[in-house]
């Protein structure tokens, strides 16, 4: 069913959206849910709160990208949740590793955060993101918005084990580069 | 602020940044290349990718150059290739990582012929591409259908600042892959829906060929080893065994 179907359903008020919206994205939906999350159980749950927020936004929303509104929405949820689940515990799985990685572009210090601009920054992040070439701008996507484990991103992309590993090294680096650049001292 | 907030933060990027081919679930079906690595090329941040491919033996007559153009390219011979070296900028190699390899096999012995390089330029990409015949000696392990085939090599090298790396590189493990060269190669299938976008062309795969090398190693006495690491026989024989037999 096309996105703009689905949507129509969700204007109306037909419970078929769900069923639609599972149908054609619930595979999509539940793989960021597994990148963030460890279990299986909980992945499915954060799916499913996914398909509730959409009914619950669509109206007064009328996305143009479907697909990227679901993700974005089951991916917060996800990390709600991942955060929620880890805030007493010393964390674990692939999380716990691009967490560490993210380390490389942030000072970790509470105060600096406050004074952002945070519309601005995420603005200049995604500048950052576009400007890259389009191979490494997979990568970082995969790796850093759909959590995906470096293992997976070598297997389907073909490139050597470590490859991976040291392009999003180097783009780590230069995003922090390019942040602090333009006044983001993060 | 903190990587918990940076990566929130990254959950807003722009649509059509996140929806991008190649997200979870969609890459393994559109585009799957072969071995890569990061390359040392001065002045350049080059993203380099390589695959090794071959024909059956009844390849067809076509050249290189002649199926490449095909495709619409821009194609030019390069007569004295340049094969990259090790350097400070080649990715770590695990152990477990040269298993994985092995283990996925098939595996033969063989000596390279033939060898003939092009290059094709296109915006900022700079791809080299080698065709030469592995003529197979022994197959050391899985199953390969033909004594004499036909093998393709790819390397793509996107420059940051628009600079032409300026002479042919290779992925180094499949360094000095001249005619009469000898070695033991590791090779895969191919998949059907397996494409390179060169210049923004879609290549298939299948095209060229129908199994890709995923490197080239030094084998002996039970033994296998590629850049320093060894494995043997038995650490690897959980799956494919490989047995050597020099």
């Amino acid at each position: 069913m096309e996105d703009r179907e689905i949507i129509r359903l969700y204007w109306d008020r037909d419970e078929t959206a769900i069923k639609a919206t599972s149908d054609k994205y619930g595979h999509y939906c539940r793989a960021i849910a597994r990148n963030i999350l460890l279990s299986e159980e909980d992945a499915e749950e954060c799916v499913n709160d996914t398909y509730l927020r959409a009914w619950d936004s669509i109206p007064p929303h009328r996305p143009e990208r479907l697909g990227t509104y679901l993700g974005k929405i089951t991916r917060n949820l996800s990390f709600n949740r991942y955060k929620r689940d880890n805030a007493e515990k010393s964390g674990g799985g692939e999380m716990t590793l691009i967490l560490d990685e993210l380390a490389d572009c942030v000072s970790g210090a509470d105060d600096v955060e406050k004074a952002l601009d945070r519309r601005e920054l995420s603005m200049t992040v995604s500048s950052f993101v576009r400007d890259l070439p389009e191979r490494r701008r997979r990568i970082f996507v995969r790796r850093y918005w759909y959590a995906e484990p470096v293992s997976e991103i070598t297997k389907s992309s073909g490139m050597m084990p470590g490859a991976v590993s040291k392009t999003l090294g180097r783009t780590r680096k230069q995003l922090r580069k390019f942040l602090a650049e333009r006044g983001f001292e993060i | 602020m903190k990587n918990v907030e940076l990566f929130e933060v990254l959950g807003e990027l722009d649509d059509d940044l996140v929806e991008s081919p190649g997200a979870t679930g969609e890459v393994s079906k559109t585009v799957r290349r072969g071995f890569v690595r990061w390359a040392a090329v001065a002045a350049c941040l080059c993203l380099a990718v390589a695959g090794i491919f071959f024909y059956k033996s009844e390849a067809p007559q076509k050249t290189l150059s002649e199926k490449l153009e095909g495709y619409g390219l821009s194609v030019e011979a390069v007569d004295d290739p340049i094969f990259a070296s090790s350097g400070q900028d080649r990715p770590e190699m695990t152990k477990d990582d040269l298993l994985e390899i092995l283990k996925a096999g098939p595996v033969v012995r063989g000596q390279i012929q033939n060898s003939v390089y092009v290059e094709v330029t296109s915006g900022n990409e700079h791809w080299y591409i080698a065709r030469f015949t592995l003529k197979v000696s022994e197959v050391i392990s899985g199953e390969l259908g033909a004594t004499t085939v036909e093998l393709v090599s790819a390397s793509v090298y996107i420059c940051d600042d628009n600079e032409i790396p300026g002479q042919f590189l290779i992925e180094d493990s499949f360094s000095e892959c001249r005619d009469g060269a000898e070695g033991v190669f590791v090779l895969r299938e191919i998949d059907e829906d397996t494409v390179w976008e060169i210049g923004g062309v879609k290549v298939a795969a299948r095209a060229l060929g129908d199994h890709m090398l995923k490197m080239r190693l030094d084998a002996g006495n039970g033994q296998y080893t590629y850049d320093g690491i060894t494995v043997t026989d038995s650490e690897i024989s959980d799956s494919a065994a490989i047995k050597a037999k020099s």
